[in-house]
């Protein structure tokens, strides 16, 4: 029952970044998109990519840069993210 | 309630049918937390469904008893009779792990351990109590109260509707509770405490219906 942005909402905000994107995004782009610190973005990526919302893929054949991608799973998480919130906000959790 | 108690024989089968209405409420409201769980990935969603999914096996064994006294199989009954009086215990501290889950969620209370032992503390009390069945809807009373009035705080800082809900139910749990504890007064607070408990979950299965629109 805090104030502040939740987790959830933090995972939200990122996933919504990628999905703006187009489903795949630079990992820099999403650093500013975020709003948070390298070292909490690092943590939240982590995390996301365990519960399998994004994958990180590696374009470009020679310079190999790697992208953050909304997996199927995310694009679930966005798409039932406002009844989920609905359901959190009323039990406080 | 569990066989030995003041069940008037005009509200057998009304019951069954009353928990049978609470259960579809219970049954979205795991599912719906579980998919967070699954989606989220953080425990106290997984705790949440686990609640419920207590509650719901506790209502699922009463509601199976009430059937048995319901179509008359008595015969039955009798031979399991041994059984039935321990799942009658075994429902009250279903109750009560699930309701100490509740609170640690409304209250905010993370440490595991202290839950555990103040669950254990209970459920012995109860076991050595005599009157496990009166003591139980007593600490139900308390713990709901409090869970019913953490919400309703929650509810008056946010004016959400939905918390307002969610305290609305809490608070019809504990009436159901109350008139569950006053029985010994009269049979027809059993069919009130049933009434009570269907209109808590009613308001849960509104809550759920309201949410998934969105």
């Amino acid at each position: 029952m805090s104030e502040r942005r939740s987790k959830f909402e933090i995972i939200f905000d990122i996933l919504k970044a990628i999905q703006d994107k187009g489903g795949k995004i630079k990992p820099t782009h999403l650093l500013y998109k975020s709003n948070l610190s390298y070292k909490r973005l690092q943590g939240y990526m982590d995390s996301l990519m365990k519960k399998g919302l994004v994958e990180k893929v590696e374009e470009g054949k020679k310079t190999k840069k790697n992208k953050i991608v909304l997996t199927e799973k995310g694009y679930e998480f966005l798409a039932n993210y406002n009844k989920i919130r609905e359901f959190t906000e009323a039990f406080g959790l | 309630m569990a066989l030995g108690e003041r069940i008037p024989a005009w509200f057998l089968g009304i019951d069954a049918f009353f928990e049978l209405l609470s259960i579809i409420a219970i049954v979205l409201l795991i599912w719906f937390s579980y998919k967070s769980y699954k989606l989220i990935g953080e425990k106290k969603y997984f705790w949440f469904s686990a609640a419920f999914g207590i509650i719901l096996l506790a209502f699922a064994s009463r509601m199976f008893m009430h059937l048995c006294l319901y179509f008359g199989w008595t015969d039955f009954i009798g031979k399991v009779l041994h059984m039935l009086s321990w799942s009658a215990f075994v429902y009250v501290v279903f109750f009560l792990l699930a309701y100490i889950i509740l609170f640690a969620i409304a209250m905010e209370i993370h440490d595991k351990k202290m839950m555990i032992a103040i669950f254990l503390l209970i459920a012995l009390i109860l076991y050595y109590s005599g009157n496990y069945l009166m003591i139980f809807q007593y600490i139900a009373i308390v713990l709901l109260f409090i869970i019913g009035w953490k919400y309703f705080e929650y509810y008056w800082k946010k004016r959400n509707k939905n918390t307002l809900l969610i305290s609305t139910a809490f608070s019809f749990l504990c009436l159901s509770h109350i008139a569950f504890g006053l029985i010994a007064f009269t049979d027809y607070l059993y069919a009130l405490g049933h009434l009570f408990q269907l209109i808590a979950y009613l308001i849960f299965l509104y809550f759920i219906i309201r949410v998934w629109k969105k």
